[in-house]
């Protein structure tokens, strides 16, 4: 009889134990997303509504497909860059690799505000680079690097990076550091072992880091506005634009729905081609 | 015994009641109105000569907020949580706002009784509370010893080589790309929008970005990453008193009116009425121009200034013959599709 109290009781304490973030969940995201979905069908008084606007605007596909094709180089260069440095940071023992954890989230901590604008010292037209480049005769005039597409995925890549590397070395920690030896006691190539071996173990964290890291980057705001400039705009500058300049909420609510929906779609081909479990670094 | 009529029993009552009131009832009395303006800095100066001595003058407390944002005061009124008594308008702002009935009518028995102010600066909705220009400013340093003088020498990259900046907003840099291309000033509305953007799409290039704030206008000029631009004409004149390498033209600039105005649901709109008085003040306005060159009309205050003062003021005779008006008509109602066309046009 206890017992079976006892598990009644013990069979509601998760969901009560979860009500409160649900119900925060529910007034801070369920209902604005109501309120965005109800704004971006509704039209100005004499004027298209949103989604009209979203079919006949020149700019909204230009710069979808550069948000996305900006998210996509930006994904595959710090997966590229990062996952070298997590296999290395993986392998170290306990607290020399405590050490290297610091050293990437130090720059994780850093606000992405400071460390766009610190860019711009270093791309300017007198800045950094340019002036480098000058004085060791590489270059007789100032280049343009500041206010390109360039300067974008460099800013995002240097943000962004810590996030590949974190999550990679999430799931590398985990791998079982003898089936490589074992491979190469068999007369493996390093090349063999690590593309047969090392590489398929560690796909799960190549997958959930490459999600995250695309989804953070189709949000990007400051930094595409302070190195890319209006030229070079995202859907989130397109968002802010509506909002502070054309005072279109209807617009700006399309656009973040847009947004959204693409998002949405991503997650779902993802999880679609990598099973649940694998995701989000494992079996731990 | 003490012979306590009714009369003396009632006033202890009452008195006893005002001692028993809480603290924030008591508050409520001493008014704080909020005004919002452009902020940067301006502000001190505004604290400095208008605010501070309102308050002590009235004991009216005045907290300001900054940026100006239409988008922020169409928010407020729809979630009907009025934060201002008074805001800073510009022009285009000024048709929307009162377009959508989003302003209280301004009592003009109360800010100008006498009548001191041109017809111009008397609105139903607004008071112009300053002017400015969006003038061409460029590196004096750049060039060796030559000034450009005109959007023609503007759109010349061989006689003045080097980066340019401009806004990005179709606003003006139509009208901008007009008289470059020669079009008498008086002739420039309603705006000829291809030959404009035929026109645009010359400098295009050479433009090395498109600024958004006024902070960045100058920054860039300071930072070398463009040796010419637009600006608001105020924005130089405190970087010439530091002696920076920078200068502007009166040529072609685009003359703007801004506003204040009390917004619909504002808590205070007599004492924000009252503080709007107070710019009328030309004694105030003379001491306001040595630091902002944003003038309002305020009447008798070029006499107050010494020649060269008044020379870097938008409204000085001499400036405004060289300008041009800035069309809030035509803008108010082609901006959005303008604006539209403006994105595309930039991103290719």
């Amino acid at each position: 009889m206890q017992g079976a109290l006892h598990r009644i009781a013990k069979g509601w304490t998760a969901p009560l134990l979860a009500l409160p973030l649900v119900v925060l969940f529910v007034v801070l995201f369920v209902v604005p997303l109501g309120e965005i979905l109800r704004v971006s069908f509704s039209a100005r008084e004499g004027g298209l509504s949103g989604f009209d606007w979203l079919t006949k605007s020149p700019v909204v596909p230009i710069i979808f497909l550069r948000t996305f094709e900006l998210a996509f180089w930006v994904t595959l260069i710090c997966l590229l860059l990062g996952y070298p440095v997590a296999a290395y940071v993986a392998r170290q023992p306990e607290q020399r690799r405590g050490i290297l954890l610091a050293l990437v989230l130090l720059p994780f901590w850093t606000s992405v505000l400071v460390r766009s604008y610190t860019w711009t010292i270093v791309l300017g037209r007198e800045g950094l680079l340019n002036a480098s480049l000058i004085w060791l005769g590489l270059a007789d005039s100032p280049q343009r690097f500041l206010f390109t597409p360039f300067a974008v995925q460099l800013g995002m890549v240097h943000i962004l990076l810590p996030v590949a590397i974190l999550t990679l070395v999430g799931v590398m920690t985990e791998l079982d550091p003898s089936l490589v030896r074992a491979a190469r006691v068999m007369g493996a190539s390093p090349l063999r072992a690590f593309w047969h071996v090392y590489l398929p173990m560690t796909r799960p964290g190549i997958v959930a880091a490459a999600m995250l890291l695309f989804i953070l980057s189709l949000g990007f705001y400051i930094t595409p506005a302070l190195l890319g400039g209006p030229r070079h705009r995202t859907l989130a500058n397109l968002i802010d634009l509506e909002v502070h300049q054309m005072n279109n909420w209807n617009n700006a609510s399309t656009l973040a729905l847009l947004l959204m929906a693409a998002t949405f779609a991503l997650v779902a081909l993802l999880r679609w081609l990598v099973p649940d479990r694998n995701l989000y670094g494992g079996g731990r | 015994m003490v012979d306590l009529s009714r009369r003396d029993v009632s006033k202890l009552i009452a008195g006893s009641a005002v001692l028993a009131l809480p603290p924030a009832a008591v508050q409520a009395q001493s008014t704080t109105i909020t005004v919002n303006g452009s902020g940067g800095s301006l502000a001190k100066t505004i604290e400095r000569i208008y605010e501070k001595p309102f308050t002590e003058k009235t004991g009216v407390g005045i907290r300001s907020t900054a940026p100006v944002s239409l988008a922020k005061l169409k928010a407020m009124i729809e979630t009907g949580n009025m934060e201002w008594d008074l805001t800073e308008m510009g022009g285009d702002d000024m048709v929307h706002g009162t377009k959508n009935g989003w302003l209280t009518e301004i009592d003009w028995s109360i800010v100008d009784p006498d009548k001191k102010l041109p017809d111009i600066a008397r609105q139903k909705f607004g008071m112009v509370t300053s002017t400015f220009s969006t003038v061409i400013a460029f590196r004096t340093d750049k060039f060796g010893g030559k000034a450009p003088k005109s959007w023609a020498d503007f759109w010349d990259v061989k006689a003045f080589p080097g980066p340019r900046t401009l806004q990005d907003s179709p606003v003006h840099n139509l009208e901008f790309a007009l008289l470059a291309d020669g079009v008498a000033p008086d002739k420039l509305y309603p705006i000829d929008v291809e030959r404009a953007f035929r026109k645009l799409n010359e400098i295009k290039k050479h433009v090395v970005t498109w600024w958004a704030t006024g902070a960045q206008q100058v920054q860039l000029l300071l930072d070398g990453e463009a040796v010419m631009g637009t600006v608001w004409n105020g924005r130089v004149t405190p970087l010439k008193k530091e002696g920076k390498p920078i200068d502007i033209t009166w040529n072609g600039g685009a003359l703007q009116l801004s506003y204040w105005a009390v917004p619909k649901g504002a808590k205070s709109p007599r004492d924000a009425m009252r503080y709007m008085a107070t710019r009328l003040d030309a004694d105030k306005g003379a001491e306001f121009v040595k630091d902002a060159p944003y003038p309002g009309f305020i009447p008798g205050l070029i006499e107050k200034l010494t020649p060269d003062l008044a020379r870097q003021l938008p409204i000085h005779p001499d400036n405004v013959s060289v300008q041009f008006r800035s069309g809030t008509e035509f803008w108010t109602e082609h901006r959005p599709a303008l604006t539209q066309r403006w994105q595309a046009w930039l991103l290719t």
